[in-house]
C-alpha cells in the first residue's frame, strides 16, 4: 500500500528552523539544490526522508504524525505554517468530460420534464376566467364558485322583461301587485337592470359577466308601477305572497324618504321580524336622497327598520355615492348595514325594439341593492344550513370597511364574497 | 276614506276583527294570512276605537319609488 506524503510550509528555511524541524519530526530532509536525474525526490523520500524545497519554503514528508503537525501549526514557536496531505493531479480527459457534461444534461433534462408535468397538471387557480362588470370584481364575485343554485331570490320592483335575451332560458316566476300591469314586462326599466345584477349572468355580446346569481330562482313581484311608484299596501302584499312561497331573499330597490328623527315604521318593522323568522331576508335600498358632500339625508323606508337590511351606494373609487343616503336617524334605527356597488353599473334593459342594446348603466342605491341579494344566495347556497338571520350576519361580518369612510354612511363596509 | 295596514293582536281572530271592522263603520280590504296583517278603508284613524284588535296601525304611503340617479 502507497504511504501518504504530506506537503509542509515553512515560514523560515533557516538552518535552525530546519533542524528544529527535522529534531521533532524524526526526519532529514534533503535541500532541492541536490536533486538531480539521478537523484529525484520520490527516490529519496521515505519514513526517514523528507525533501526541502528551499525556494518554495515547502518541505515534503511521508507519513509524518498528523497530530503533532496539527500541534505544530498552532504553536507560534514552531516553524510551521500549514500542512495538507498531498493530492493527486490527472490530466484532462476529453471524453471523459463530454461524458460527465452528458450525464448532467440528462439529469437537468429529467428535471425540466417533471418540471414541465408540475406546471402542466397543476390545478387552475380559483380565479374566474370569465371578464365582469367593476360591481362584482370589488364583492369578491370572481372568487366565487356558487351561482345561488336553488335559491328562490324575489326581486320587488317594476316588473321584470320576460323576453330578454339573457333569460330567454330561464323559468322565471311572478304575480303582479299593481292593478291593471302585468309582471312579465318591464315598460320603466327599473326592476329588469335589479333582477339582472341580482339573477343574470353573463352578457349574450361580448360573455362579459354582470349578474352574481345566475343559477338562482328568479321571483318577480311588481310593486312598483310603470312610472316607478308604489304604496305600502302593494309591497306588504308581495312580501306575504313571497313569505308563503317560502322565498329565502327579498331584494327591494326601492324607497320612501323620511325626515330627520323620524322614527322607522311599525308596520315594516314587524314585517322585517316576522321575515326573518321564516326565514327569509329582506334587503332595501337606502334610498337617493343625499347631496353629498353638504347634504346627506337619513336612510328611506322601509330600509330603516332595524328587521331589514339597508344598503348604502359606492363608486368604483371606493367613494360614498353623493346620491346615497346615510345613517342620520340612528338614534331611532335608521343605520346603513352595509354598502355596495352603485354608480355605472352595467345591467339588462328590456327590449324595446330589435336594433336596441339589451343592456345599460345606471346609478343607485337601487343597483347596490341587488348585490347584497346576489351574494346573499351565493352564501345561501354555500351555507344550507344557515338561517337568513346569520345569513345577514355572514354579510355584515364579512363586510370590508372602506378607509376614510363613516360608519354612518357605509355600515360595515363593502359586501365581500369570502370562499 | 283613507286607507291603513294594521298589525293584528295574536290570540285575535279574523272573524272577529272583520266583526269589530265593521261595528265601526270600517271597510276591511284584505288579510294578509302570513304577516297577520290587514288592509282596511277608513274615515279617520281607526287606531283608538280598534286598541283591542290591532297593534299597530299605518296609513298607506303612495310615494315609495325606484328613481335612479
Amino acid at each position: 500500500m502507497e504511504s501518504k506524503k504530506y506537503v509542509v510550509l515553512l515560514q523560515d528555511q533557516n538552518s535552525s528552523a530546519v533542524k528544529k524541524v527535522e529534531r521533532e519530526f524524526k526526519v532529514s530532509l534533503t535541500s532541492s539544490e541536490n536533486l538531480s536525474s539521478t537523484n529525484k525526490s520520490y527516490d529519496i523520500i521515505d519514513a526517514d526522508n523528507g525533501v526541502l524545497y528551499k525556494n518554495l519554503g515547502v518541505a515534503v514528508m511521508d507519513e509524518p504524525d498528523v497530530e503533532q503537525l496539527e500541534a505544530a501549526v498552532n504553536n507560534d514557536r514552531s516553524p510551521i505554517l500549514y500542512y495538507e496531505e498531498e493530492r493527486e493531479f490527472f490530466a484532462v480527459n476529453e471524453m471523459d468530460l463530454i461524458n460527465n457534461l452528458k450525464h448532467k444534461a440528462a439529469e437537468l433534462s429529467s428535471l425540466i420534464s417533471e418540471l414541465e408535468s408540475f406546471i402542466n397538471n397543476k390545478p387552475l387557480p380559483q380565479k374566474s376566467l370569465t371578464e365582469m362588470e367593476w360591481g362584482l370584481k370589488a364583492i369578491g364575485i370572481d372568487l366565487a364558485q356558487f351561482t345561488g343554485k336553488g335559491i328562490d331570490l324575489c326581486v320587488l320592483d317594476t316588473g321584470f322583461d320576460v323576453s330578454h335575451p339573457d333569460f330567454s332560458a330561464r323559468n322565471i316566476e311572478g304575480k303582479s301587485f299593481i292593478p291593471d300591469e302585468v309582471w312579465d314586462r318591464d315598460p320603466y326599466g327599473h326592476g329588469t337592470h335589479c333582477a339582472g345584477t341580482a339573477a343574470g349572468n353573463v352578457r349574450q355580446d361580448s360573455g362579459k359577466r354582470y349578474g352574481i346569481a345566475g343559477d338562482c330562482h328568479l321571483k318577480i313581484g311588481k310593486v312598483l308601477s310603470n312610472k316607478g311608484k308604489g304604496t305600502t299596501s302593494g309591497i306588504i302584499d308581495a312580501i306575504d305572497w313571497a313569505l308563503e312561497h317560502k322565498f329565502r331573499i327579498i331584494s327591494m330597490s326601492l324607497a320612501s324618504p323620511v325626515k330627520i328623527n323620524e322614527k322607522p315604521s311599525p308596520i315594516f318593522e314587524a314585517v322585517g321580524r316576522k321575515a326573518l323568522a321564516s326565514n327569509c331576508l329582506l334587503i332595501a335600498a337606502a334610498g337617493n336622497d343625499s347631496k353629498r358632500p353638504a347634504i346627506p339625508l337619513p336612510v328611506g323606508a322601509p330600509a330603516n327598520c332595524s328587521s331589514i337590511m339597508a344598503v348604502a351606494a359606492i363608486d368604483s373609487q371606493m367613494r360614498v355615492a353623493a346620491f346615497s343616503n346615510g345613517g342620520i336617524n340612528s338614534a331611532n334605527g335608521g343605520n346603513v348595514n352595509v354598502c355596495a356597488p352603485g354608480v355605472d353599473i352595467l345591467s339588462a334593459r328590456p327590449v324595446k325594439a330589435p336594433d336596441n342594446l339589451p343592456y345599460t348603466m345606471m346609478n343607485g342605491t337601487s343597483m347596490a341593492t341587488p348585490h347584497v341579494a346576489g351574494l346573499a344566495a351565493l352564501y345561501m347556497e354555500k351555507f344550507p344550513d344557515l338561517g337568513a338571520d346569520k345569513i345577514w350576519e355572514l354579510l355584515e361580518n364579512t363586510a370590508k370597511p372602506i378607509q376614510n369612510l363613516k360608519y354612518r354612511d357605509i355600515g360595515n363596509g363593502l359586501i365581500q364574497f369570502v370562499p | 276614506m283613507e286607507i291603513y295596514i294594521a298589525l293584528l293582536k295574536q290570540d285575535v281572530k279574523l272573524g272577529e276583527v272583520k266583526e269589530k271592522l265593521a261595528e265601526e263603520g270600517i271597510d276591511f280590504l284584505k288579510f294578509y294570512p302570513m304577516l297577520n296583517m290587514v288592509k282596511i278603508r277608513a274615515e279617520k284613524d281607526p287606531s283608538k276605537p280598534c286598541h283591542e284588535i290591532f297593534e299597530t296601525v299605518e296609513k298607506e304611503k303612495d310615494d315609495f319609488s325606484s328613481h335612479t340617479h
